[in-house]
C-alpha cells in the first residue's frame, strides 16, 4: 500500500491495486463522525457499443441498460433488498449512474466495517431473473415519466441534443420506456461481466477510520475475478466538430423560461493531468466571464434578464466536453445574444485571474469538508485516468497564458447553443 | 463544548469548536413572528440586503471583495421553524491556514457580513430604488416558480391545507400580492424597527478565537437603542374535524399524492421520541413501510416517504404516483399506517428506524450549517436538547412508546396533483 501526502493540507491517502484488478483508495480524515465509501465501474449511459476483450464482436445493448443493471444490483439471491442489510447497520445506501459512470455507496456513523462489507458483497453479486427484471420496468417506466415533467432536465437534455449529432451523451440516461422494454436477463449478464470486471472498478473509502483495517475488510471481500488484460474497447460513432442545432424550444408548466446555454468543447480526445488542467481553467475562466463579480453579469442581472439561479459549469469527459450556462429568463434569446457580444469583446485582464485564481482555490479547499463531496470528485477524476489528490500542483501550473489561450480556443460562438423550456400559455 | 455569550438582551452569540473542518462558518438569525405581511417583507429585505453594503455598495464592488477573501460566501435569506420566520445571513471562510498567502480572512469577512446587516447601502432614508426594484421583481418571480418543481410544490401545498388558518400556512417567501405593494421608504422602516427588537442569535462554527467577533459586535450595538425582542413560539394542530381533500390539475405526466397526519405530540412531550421513531419507521427512509410496501413491493410510486413537522405537530406524507393508481396508492399508505398502530413492526424495522436516525444526528457533527440549524430550532421549540441528548433519548425508545404515540396519527388532509381531465 503506497502512502501519499499533501502539504497543502495536511491529507494523507493510501493506493493499491489489488490482484484482482481493484484499485483501491482510502482517505483517514481525522474527527469526523460519518465514514462513505463508493465502490464506482468506469461504464455509464454513454457506453452501449463494446467489445469485450477477447471477443472479435462488437456488442450493442439497448440504451438505459447501465442504469437498469444499477437498479436490478440491489435484488439479493434470498429475495432480500440490499438497503435492508444496509438498514440493519445503520447505513444509508444510494447508487447512481451517470454518463461515464455507476456508482454505489453508503455513509454511515457506526458498524463502518460491517456496511463495507455489504457494500463489497452485493456489488459483486448480481442475480437476475426474468421476472424480477420484468418487474422493474414499471418502476424504472415511473422514473423516465418524472423526469418528462421535469423542466431543469429537459432543458440540459435538449441543449445536449443540439450540441451533439451522434454522440450518446445526448440521450437520456435511463432510455426510454422503449428502448428499456428489450432489456432482459442475459443482456444484464453480458454487461455486467464486461463492466464489472474490478479491473474496470475503483472504491475510494473515506473517514476517521483504521487503515490497515479497512484494507484487510476490502480485500476479505473481493471475490473470485480474473482481472482482464486488455481494455474493454468502447465505440462511440464520429461526432463531428460542429453543432447539431442553435436552438431547441419545448413547453412544460413552469412560471417563467428556464434557459441554458451550451459551447461544445472541441478540444478533446484526452484524460489524465492534461484533462484536469484544461477543467481548471476552464473554471477559472468560466468565473472570469460569467461569476458575480463580472461586468457581463451584473448588466444581465440588473436588466432583469437573469436572477440569482443563474451559474456556469464546464463537464469535462475524455471523448466530449461543453460549457453549460444556466438560468431563469424572461428573455432567454436576449441573454444568448449578450453573450455572444461579450465573447466577441472579452479580453482576459491580469488581475481578474489573479483574483479569482483565489477563488478557485477557495472552491477546492471547501471540497475537503464533505467527504461525500471530495470521494466523488476523486473517482470522477480517477474514471478520466486523472488525480483529483494531485490538484495543487496541477493548479499551480495553469498560466495566465494558458487561460488566454483557452478562451480563444473553447468560446467560439459558432459552437454554442441555447435551449429554452417555456411556460404553457393557458 | 458550546460557548454563548450575552451581548445584549436580544443579541447573543455562540461558538461551536469544529476545527476538524477546513472552513469557518458564521450563521446570523434573526427571529420574527410567522406573519402574512412581514413574511413578505423579511423576505424582500433579504434579497436587498445581499446586494451590497454602506462600504460595498454594488453587488460587483461586494462580490470582488469577497472573491479576494478566496471566495468566501455570504448568503442570506429567510426561512421557518414552526411559526418563527428567521431572516437569516450566512457567511463561510476557508480557514486561514489554508490560503496561499497566510491571509487573516475571518476577521475580514466578519467585518463585510456586518456591515451588509447594520450599514447597508442607504440613499435618502431607503434602499437604492433600482435594487429595490430589481429585488421586487425576482422576489415574486421566485414565488411563482414555486409550481416549477412538482415534488415540493405538492409538498407544500399539503402543509398550507393542513395549517389552514394558522400562520403555519404562510409561505416562507411571503405572497405576491403583499410584496407587490411594499413600498421602499416602508420596507426601510421595517427594516430599522425590526433590527433593534427582535431576538438574533449568531453561531460561529470552526476553529476560531471568539473574542474579536464579541467586541466588533459589542462596539457596534453599543451606537444602538434595543427594544427587548422574544422568540416567537408556535401551537400545535388539535386533531378534529373532517378530513380536507383537494384535487388540483396541471400539465404534468406524473400525479402526486401528499396525505397529512396529525400526531396532537408538542416537542416538549416525552412522547415526542416515540413518534419520532415512529414516524421514521412509517416513511423515514429505505428501511420504511412506505418505501418498501409503495415503492418495492407493489411499485406504486417512484417515491414514498413521510416528513415530521414537529413544530406543528403533523407528519405529511408525499408519493410520486401514475393518476389510475391513486386509489391504490392511497389506501396502501393507510393499510401502512394501520400496521404501524397495531403494532406490526419487525425487529429489523424497529432498530433500521433508530439507526437511520442516530446516523443522521451523528453526521450534523461534520457540518457547520447543520450544527448551526439544530442548535437553533432547539432553541426556538424551548427545549435545548443537545445532539447527544437525542441520541439518548432515541436509543431509549421501546416499541410500546412507538406503538402508544402512533395511536394519536389522524389523517387530516388530503391533496391531488393530476393531470389534465
Amino acid at each position: 500500500m503506497k502512502k501519499r501526502f499533501d502539504e497543502f493540507t495536511g491529507e494523507s491517502l493510501f493506493c493499491k491495486k489489488h490482484e484482482s484488478g481493484l484499485s483501491i483508495y482510502i482517505m483517514p480524515r481525522k474527527g469526523y463522525n460519518s465514514s462513505y465509501a463508493i465502490f464506482g465501474t468506469r461504464y455509464g449511459s454513454v457506453d452501449s457499443c463494446f467489445k469485450v476483450p477477447g471477443e472479435d464482436d462488437l456488442t450493442t445493448v439497448p440504451d438505459g441498460i447501465a442504469h437498469y443493471l444499477e437498479h436490478k444490483m440491489f435484488d439479493q439471491p434470498d429475495g432480500s433488498n440490499v438497503f435492508d442489510k444496509f438498514s440493519k447497520f445503520g447505513g444509508n445506501a444510494n447508487a447512481f449512474t451517470s454518463f461515464n459512470m455507476t456508482a454505489y455507496l453508503f455513509s454511515c456513523t457506526d458498524c463502518f466495517y460491517d456496511n463495507l462489507k455489504t457494500l463489497m458483497d452485493y456489488v459483486q453479486s448480481p442475480y437476475f431473473t426474468k421476472e424480477s427484471v420484468q418487474k422493474e420496468q414499471g418502476i424504472i417506466g415511473q422514473e423516465i415519466k418524472m423526469y418528462d415533467d421535469n423542466a431543469p432536465w429537459r432543458v440540459f437534455f435538449n441543449l445536449l441534443g443540439c450540441l451533439y449529432h451522434n454522440h450518446p451523451v445526448k440521450l437520456d440516461i435511463a432510455g426510454t420506456v422503449d428502448s428499456i422494454s428489450h432489456i432482459d436477463a442475459d443482456l444484464l449478464y453480458k454487461c455486467y461481466n464486461t463492466f464489472y470486471n474490478l479491473s474496470n472498478m475503483a472504491i475510494f473509502v473515506t473517514g476517521d477510520l483504521d487503515v490497515e483495517e479497512t484494507l484487510s475488510v476490502i480485500e476479505g471481500s473481493i471475490k473470485n475475478n480474473k482481472p482482464f488484460t486488455e481494455e474493454i474497447e468502447r465505440v462511440y460513432p464520429d461526432e463531428p466538430d460542429t453543432i447539431a442545432s442553435s436552438y431547441c424550444e419545448q413547453k412544460i408548466p413552469v412560471a417563467q423560461p428556464i434557459f441554458m446555454i451550451g459551447f461544445k468543447d472541441t478540444d478533446v480526445g484526452y484524460g489524465g493531468e492534461r484533462l484536469l488542467k484544461k477543467s481548471i481553467e476552464m473554471d477559472i475562466l468560466s468565473e472570469m466571464m460569467f461569476g458575480k463579480s463580472t461586468k457581463l453579469y451584473n448588466n444581465l442581472y440588473s436588466q432583469g434578464l437573469i436572477n440569482n439561479s443563474f451559474s456556469v459549469e464546464f463537464n469535462p469527459q475524455i471523448a466530449y466536453g461543453f460549457t453549460a450556462i444556466e438560468g431563469e429568463s424572461p428573455d432567454p434569446q436576449k441573454v444568448f445574444e449578450e453573450i455572444k457580444a461579450e465573447i466577441s469583446s472579452f479580453i482576459p485582464q491580469k488581475e481578474e485571474f489573479e483574483r479569482i485564481k483565489k477563488v478557485v482555490w477557495g472552491d477546492y479547499i471547501r471540497s475537503f469538508n464533505d467527504i461525500e463531496g471530495y470521494a466523488h470528485s476523486f473517482i470522477t477524476e480517477l474514471f478520466t485516468d486523472g488525480d483529483y489528490f494531485d490538484y495543487p500542483r496541477v493548479f499551480e501550473t495553469v498560466s495566465f497564458e494558458d487561460i488566454k489561450n483557452r478562451f480563444k480556443q473553447h468560446f467560439d460562438t459558432k459552437n454554442a447553443a441555447l435551449s429554452v423550456v417555456k411556460p404553457i400559455e393557458n | 463544548m458550546l460557548q454563548t455569550r450575552i451581548v445584549n438582551n436580544n443579541i447573543s452569540l455562540t461558538y461551536i469548536p469544529m476545527g476538524k473542518l477546513k472552513t469557518t462558518t458564521i450563521g446570523f438569525y434573526i427571529h420574527c413572528p410567522l406573519d402574512k405581511k412581514t413574511a413578505s417583507y423579511n423576505a424582500l429585505l433579504a434579497a436587498i440586503l445581499k446586494q451590497g453594503s454602506c462600504e460595498y455598495p454594488t453587488r460587483e464592488l461586494l462580490t470582488k471583495r469577497l472573491d479576494e477573501l478566496y471566495g468566501s460566501t455570504l448568503a442570506a435569506g429567510v426561512s421557518k421553524k414552526g411559526e418563527d420566520h428567521i431572516l437569516s445571513f450566512e457567511a463561510e471562510c476557508i480557514s486561514d491556514k489554508y490560503t496561499l498567502g497566510n491571509e487573516k480572512l475571518l476577521s475580514q469577512l466578519v467585518s463585510v457580513l456586518f456591515g451588509v446587516i447594520f450599514s447597508p447601502a442607504v440613499e435618502n432614508g431607503k434602499f437604492n430604488d433600482d435594487v429595490f426594484k430589481q429585488e421586487q421583481k425576482n422576489l415574486i418571480d421566485r414565488i411563482r416558480a414555486s409550481v416549477n418543481d412538482k415534488r415540493a410544490y405538492a409538498n407544500e401545498r399539503i402543509c398550507q391545507i393542513t395549517s389552514e388558518g394558522t400562520p403555519y400556512e404562510i409561505s416562507r417567501l411571503g405572497d405576491e400580492e403583499t410584496v407587490s405593494k411594499i413600498d421602499n421608504n416602508e420596507l426601510y422602516d421595517y427594516y430599522t424597527g425590526m433590527i433593534t427588537s427582535s431576538k438574533i442569535d449568531i453561531y460561529v462554527a470552526g476553529e476560531t478565537e471568539l473574542d474579536f467577533v464579541y467586541d466588533k459586535l459589542t462596539s457596534l450595538v453599543s451606537m444602538m437603542d434595543f427594544v427587548d425582542g422574544e422568540i416567537p413560539s408556535c401551537e400545535i394542530l388539535a386533531g378534529v374535524g373532517d378530513v380536507k381533500t383537494i384535487t388540483e390539475h396541471m400539465d404534468v405526466t406524473q400525479g402526486k399524492l401528499a396525505m397529512s397526519f396529525t400526531t396532537g405530540i408538542k416537542p416538549s412531550d416525552d412522547a415526542n421520541w416515540g413518534m419520532i421513531v415512529a414516524n421514521s419507521i412509517f416513511g423515514g427512509g429505505a428501511h420504511s413501510k412506505l418505501f418498501n410496501n409503495v415503492r418495492e413491493k407493489l411499485s406504486l410510486a417512484y417515491y414514498a416517504g413521510s416528513q415530521m413537522h414537529k413544530f406543528k405537530g403533523f407528519i405529511a406524507v408525499n408519493a410520486g404516483v401514475e393518476f389510475e393508481n391513486f386509489e391504490k396508492a392511497y389506501d396502501e399508505i393507510l393499510v401502512q399506517l394501520d400496521e404501524l398502530k397495531n403494532g406490526k413492526i419487525s425487529d429489523e424495522e424497529f432498530t433500521a428506524a433508530k439507526m437511520s436516525l442516530i446516523n443522521s444526528l451523528n453526521s450534523y457533527y461534520d457540518d457547520q450549517l447543520y450544527m448551526q440549524s439544530f442548535y437553533l430550532g432547539e432553541k426556538i421549540a424551548g427545549t435545548n436538547y443537545s445532539i447527544d441528548d437525542y441520541i439518548k433519548n432515541i436509543e431509549n425508545v421501546s416499541i410500546k412508546d412507538v406503538i402508544d404515540a402512533s395511536q394519536n396519527i389522524t389523517l387530516n388532509s388530503v391533496y391531488y396533483l393530476a393531470g389534465r381531465e
